[in-house]
């Protein structure tokens, strides 16, 4: 299952990204956190569907808060 | 009416600014950083748009240290009570506000910290030498105003930093009269904590400001509550702006702040500091020779004065001469204190206070002149 959901503690962070991303030319949707990624509160995350490592990788080096991946459905 | 109260805060605002807190209330009226509906996320892009637009217009290294507040006060107070433990020694200009007074004078009482006052001089180097005796060895924090909302004075911020710095002392700058009008870059001035009035030079409305962090500082909260992130945890996050940042946002606040900021930039800040300092220089020159109007300033040079003047007229108190200006001439100024006791009473004025005048962008030479010859007449008269 490919791990397309980039996930953040706050919707700053994720509209951050989202910027970040952009210029990029990585296209990035964003949306609440589904229950299925185990984070256990509020938060929201950005569905990657290409090149999904890379930008987690670009986001971690600009010091983005990343809580980890998910997949987009629950297996 | 002549408007001439703009340092309390800012009348008339742009149309721009109207517009979009219309629109925010109409379009973005959802709760932002809470739902993942369509207009919750709108609301949330407009919130962090306007967090990108001011975080470019002053310069700071992340966006997320943006903090929303409820004013400049709220901003303070934040800083004031999140910064200080027990012990510290917090050193002040002799122009501060009641927003940082008040604050402090309160923590002294209940023996937690202790501060000391710095009389601001007509030399910086002599200013910067004031600083530099006021401070302990418990020194935690310098508060400093960018300028007196009672004299105009310009402080020398930047190198004041500089001095906290070098002693390994946070700098705080209340910006109240400085930010739309002074210019303000925190990366390159380095200052700590920068607190700003959303509705004055930046022209938003009233119930919006802001809190500018440079570093990733630790800041303690004044308030906790819901922030739309780690709900299940009961403390409240440690990343900004979250942290300082619960309870639901002033969202119609915020995009009219980004629509004045807009304004701020487009018309250019150089643009609007001349161009109202023009005004007072001009007021300053058709009143000076008056020997009924009392002035406390020079005539205000550029880069060292705000578009503030302060006056009084011979055998008027100031709350009788602005109750006369609005009832008789239609023209808004603010007297008495400020709100800024200690400013009044660097100046000698802090049992009569004086009447003061502020323009605005939207200020014109002709209301100027009118406001001279007014005060003129009445001067005689009195």
């Amino acid at each position: 299952m490919n791990q397309e959901l980039i996930l953040f503690p706050s919707v700053t962070y994720a509209m951050k990204a989202k910027s970040i991303l952009d210029k990029q030319s990585i296209r990035s949707f964003l949306q609440r956190t589904p229950k299925h990624t185990g984070v256990k509160s509020c938060g929201y995350c950005l569905f990657v569907p290409k090149r999904t490592d890379e930008a987690e990788r670009i986001l971690r080096e600009r010091g983005v808060r990343v809580l980890g991946r998910a997949a987009r459905e629950a297996v | 009416m002549i408007y001439l109260d703009n340092a309390a805060t800012t009348y008339p605002k742009p149309p721009s600014v109207l517009s979009a807190v219309h629109t925010a209330l109409r379009r973005y009226a959802a709760n932002p950083g809470r739902g993942g509906h369509r207009m919750a996320v709108a609301s949330s892009r407009l919130v962090y748009d306007t967090r990108t637009k001011l975080s470019e217009f002053f310069h700071t290294s992340e966006v997320e240290r943006v903090i929303f507040t409820s004013g400049c006060t709220a901003s303070l107070n934040m800083v004031i009570k999140g910064v200080l433990r027990d012990g510290d020694h917090v050193v002040i200009s002799s122009y501060e506000h009641n927003a940082v007074l008040r604050p402090l004078e309160k923590l002294k009482r209940q023996g937690r910290v202790t501060y000391t006052v710095a009389p601001v001089r007509d030399d910086d180097d002599e200013t910067i030498d004031a600083f530099r005796k006021a401070m302990n060895s418990r020194t935690r924090m310098i508060i400093c105003t960018h300028a007196s909302n009672v004299s105009g004075q310009i402080l020398p911020v930047a190198r004041l930093c500089a001095l906290a710095h070098a002693n390994g002392i946070l700098f705080c700058l209340d910006a109240a009269q400085g930010a739309g009008v002074l210019p303000i870059d925190v990366l390159r001035d380095g200052y700590d904590y920068v607190c700003c009035a959303g509705h004055k030079g930046l022209y938003g409305v009233m119930g919006s400001g802001l809190l500018l962090i440079n570093r990733d500082l630790p800041l303690d909260t004044m308030t906790e509550g819901g922030t739309g992130s780690a709900s299940a945890d009961p403390i409240m996050p440690e990343y900004y702006p979250d942290r300082l940042e619960s309870g639901t946002l002033n969202v119609p606040g915020i995009a009219g702040l980004g629509a004045g900021v807009d304004y701020v930039r487009s018309s250019g800040l150089d643009t609007l500091y001349h161009r109202e300092l023009h005004h007072i220089r001009t007021l300053y020159r058709m009143i000076a020779d008056n020997p009924n109007i009392r002035l406390y300033m020079p005539l205000a040079e550029y880069g060292r004065f705000a578009p503030v003047l302060s006056l009084n007229i011979e055998g008027m108190d100031s709350e009788t001469a602005a109750a006369l200006l609005d009832k008789r001439y239609h023209i808004a100024v603010r007297a008495g204190l400020h709100c800024a006791p200690l400013a009044h009473r660097s100046i000698g004025t802090a049992d009569i206070g004086t009447v003061r005048f502020a323009p605005s962008a939207f200020t014109t030479d002709e209301q100027i002149r009118k406001v001279a010859q007014v005060l003129n007449k009445i001067s005689y008269s009195s």
